[in-house]
């Protein structure tokens, strides 16, 4: 386990005042406005393409800012050289110094900075415990692990004790096994830190894990921010709620349809009531096409007929040993499921699901936004 | 190679001896021809070892002709072009592969520079003569130095160039963040993982600097006069003195040949993968 010896207390907050880049023609990122607060981790989620590294390039000063504003503190940082921003990154690549030892890795930012010999050996070993690398410092990069890689970048890192940390994507050239239990033990780290810090990753499961809040961008344009939990109950549109979660958010295009004052869900050869609580929050919409959206485990599933419930066609069945999930073929739709025990439907088998209305979602087709 | 037949495999090694003495061929006969005195020179059929070796025709070129003030003026002006050519090369083309100029301007000074090399030097020779006799550089090391630089200025920015973008651009950016500047990013991690391609470079231009003719006929009388035109004097008006002339070509050779071998590791390493990724 990695233990921090002593905190920096230089932490700084960070904010994105609507920033903008384009790339000749191509808009990288559009207006993004975003406060990231002192002290917090912060994940930029997304597909590739989204902008995320892009914004994560601009508050490092590796790539100018088309228009908008970026504070590191109360500092506009927009015209500073990377080395005036008080920031530290870890790269994708770990972009380890190839042709220096992982001690002179280690010990770069401070030579940079003129730091007494004294002072930087005892740093240097320092932080060579916190991330357990003490017995390489005389190796070359080539000569050592990818998971050790990993950790010399992220001592490089942390030896100078900066305002604000930047990570791109630092998990995604580790193993499965060793991504795991080192995504553990940098979210331990960044809380003994207390150090504002900003990880951009593509992988949902380590920003729900590791995000005080998420990000979510996509095309450029920031989509939704909040507390993993929040997001992930709440989504503020489609691609949000199709992003996150594995398997993902199950959509289904439905009528929405007023009768007797209750509101209920046609198609697919079935019709769903919607209890009350959706009457306030939907208002006076009037009749329209609706998406629905449902996470696989919020079904309830059944192997024989029930009110109300859609049918389908098992089209595959995907044990993981803790977890089994079944695709369901809906009127030429894919349904993800959840299984509960007891059931055991073998390919083209007939199920029933029946959607948990309390925990389901309703997403206008069009602007794909969410509804109520 | 896996299910590579003996044949083909002794073929492909005929093929490679036979290449190998080709090239080496002339180079034994320069040496051979060197140790022979003038009686054995004239020997039919000619000996293919020589005979009775003599010292003769070094002698003449060393202590008569006193060749080491050629050789000197030869190793001031290759080193003096590669210096400034490395130097400015690589500055050049430093800032050509980390920054992206407006209006594709790298292209199309990446390609101007090569224009440079384009023409036939003979076309430069009478303005370059009449500019240097003007500026007092006519039969100077440093004049001479200066003009071989300028012509293998391009060659050292079209290698540097495919160096440069064999370094993972990460690495410097991560000695940005570290808090460098620019210069300080080229001079600690550029250049140190480019070393290998640095030392090839700066060979190249030496080298062709030291076998460079024209120019050095041209710009130069007594006091600067390299090793090629030395050799070619061996070629008087009323005589040809071979036993001299294969001596001179064993003594321009030998330094060059030295320095490569010295210097062969890099050589290959840099003129085959960046390889710097670690």
């Amino acid at each position: 386990m990695m233990r921090v010896p002593e905190r920096t207390g230089r932490s700084a907050p960070v904010a994105f005042e609507d920033v903008s880049k384009r790339f000749g023609a191509v808009s990288a990122v559009a207006n993004l406005t975003l406060a990231v607060e002192n002290g917090e981790l912060l994940v930029l989620l997304g597909p590739s393409g989204c902008g995320k590294t892009t914004s994560l390039r601009m508050l490092a000063g590796l790539e100018r800012i088309t228009s908008g504003q970026i504070r590191i503190g109360d500092r506009v940082v927009n015209e500073l050289p990377p080395r005036s921003r008080d920031i530290a990154m870890v790269f994708q690549s770990y972009a380890l110094y190839a042709h220096l030892s992982v001690f002179e890795n280690l010990a770069y930012p401070l030579r940079v900075r003129k730091m007494k010999k004294a002072e930087i050996e005892r740093r240097v070993k320092e932080v060579a415990a916190v991330v357990q690398i003490g017995e390489l410092l005389g190796r070359k990069p080539r000569e050592i692990s990818g998971g050790q890689r990993q950790r010399v970048a992220l001592g490089r890192a942390i030896i100078r004790r900066p305002s604000v940390f930047l990570m791109d994507e630092p998990l995604s050239n580790l193993d499965a096994k060793l991504r795991l239990h080192t995504r553990g033990e940098l979210k331990r780290f960044q809380r003994d830190l207390a150090t504002t810090t900003i990880y951009v990753t593509h992988d949902q499961a380590e920003a729900m894990t590791l995000a005080d809040r998420v990000a979510i961008m996509n095309h450029g344009m920031l989509q939704q921010v909040g507390p993993p939990k929040e997001v992930y109950r709440s989504p503020a549109n489609m691609f949000v709620a199709g992003f996150l979660g594995s398997p993902p958010m199950n959509f289904l295009r439905l009528e929405l349809g007023r009768e007797e004052g209750g509101l209920s869900l046609t198609g697919l050869g079935v019709r769903m009531a919607l209890d009350n609580t959706w009457n306030g929050r939907l208002g006076a919409a009037a009749a329209r096409a609706v998406v629905l959206g449902f996470r696989p485990e919020d079904v309830v599933v059944a192997a024989r007929p029930v009110p109300g419930a859609i049918e389908g066609e098992v089209y595959l069945v995907e044990d993981l040993g803790n977890d089994r999930y079944v695709d369901v073929r809906v009127g030429g739709q894919l349904v993800v499921t959840r299984l509960a025990a007891g059931l055991e439907p073998s390919i083209g088998d007939r199920l029933w699901l029946t959607p948990d209305a309390n925990r389901a979602h309703l997403f206008d087709p069009l602007t794909e936004d969410h509804l109520a | 190679m896996v299910g590579e037949s003996v044949v083909g495999r002794m073929l492909k090694q005929a093929v490679a001896v036979a290449a190998v003495v080709l090239v080496l061929l002339p180079i034994y006969w320069m040496v051979n021809m060197s140790f022979k005195g003038r009686a054995e020179f004239a020997a039919l059929p000619p000996t293919l070892l020589v005979q009775r070796p003599t010292l003769e025709n070094y002698r003449d070129l060393i202590v008569t002709q006193r060749f080491d003030r050629f050789g000197l003026n030869s190793l001031v002006v290759a080193l003096i072009a590669a210096s400034i050519a490395v130097t400015i090369g690589t500055l050049a083309a430093y800032g050509l592969s980390r920054f992206r100029l407006p209006r594709n301007l790298n292209y199309h000074l990446l390609f101007t520079i090569l224009t440079v090399r384009m023409f036939p030097p003979v076309v430069t020779v009478i303005p370059l003569f009449v500019y240097y006799r003007d500026l007092g550089l006519l039969d100077s090391q440093l004049g001479l130095g200066l003009v071989h630089s300028f012509s293998e200025i391009p060659l050292v920015v079209w290698m540097m160039i495919g160096f440069f973008r064999d370094i993972p651009r990460d690495m410097e950016e991560a000695a940005l963040v570290d808090g460098d500047h620019r210069l300080a990013v080229l001079r600690k991690i550029a250049i140190p993982l480019a070393a290998p391609g640095l030392a090839a470079t700066f060979i190249l231009v030496f080298i062709s600097s030291w076998n460079e003719f024209l120019l050095a006929l041209i710009l130069t009388e007594t006091r600067a006069q390299t090793l090629p035109i030395a050799v070619a004097a061996q070629i008087t008006q009323f005589d040809v003195k071979y036993g001299n002339l294969m001596a001179a070509g064993v003594l321009a050779t030998l330094p060059v040949l030295v320095l490569a071998m010295l210097a062969q590791r890099h050589l290959t390493r840099g003129l085959t993968v960046g390889g710097v990724t670690g």
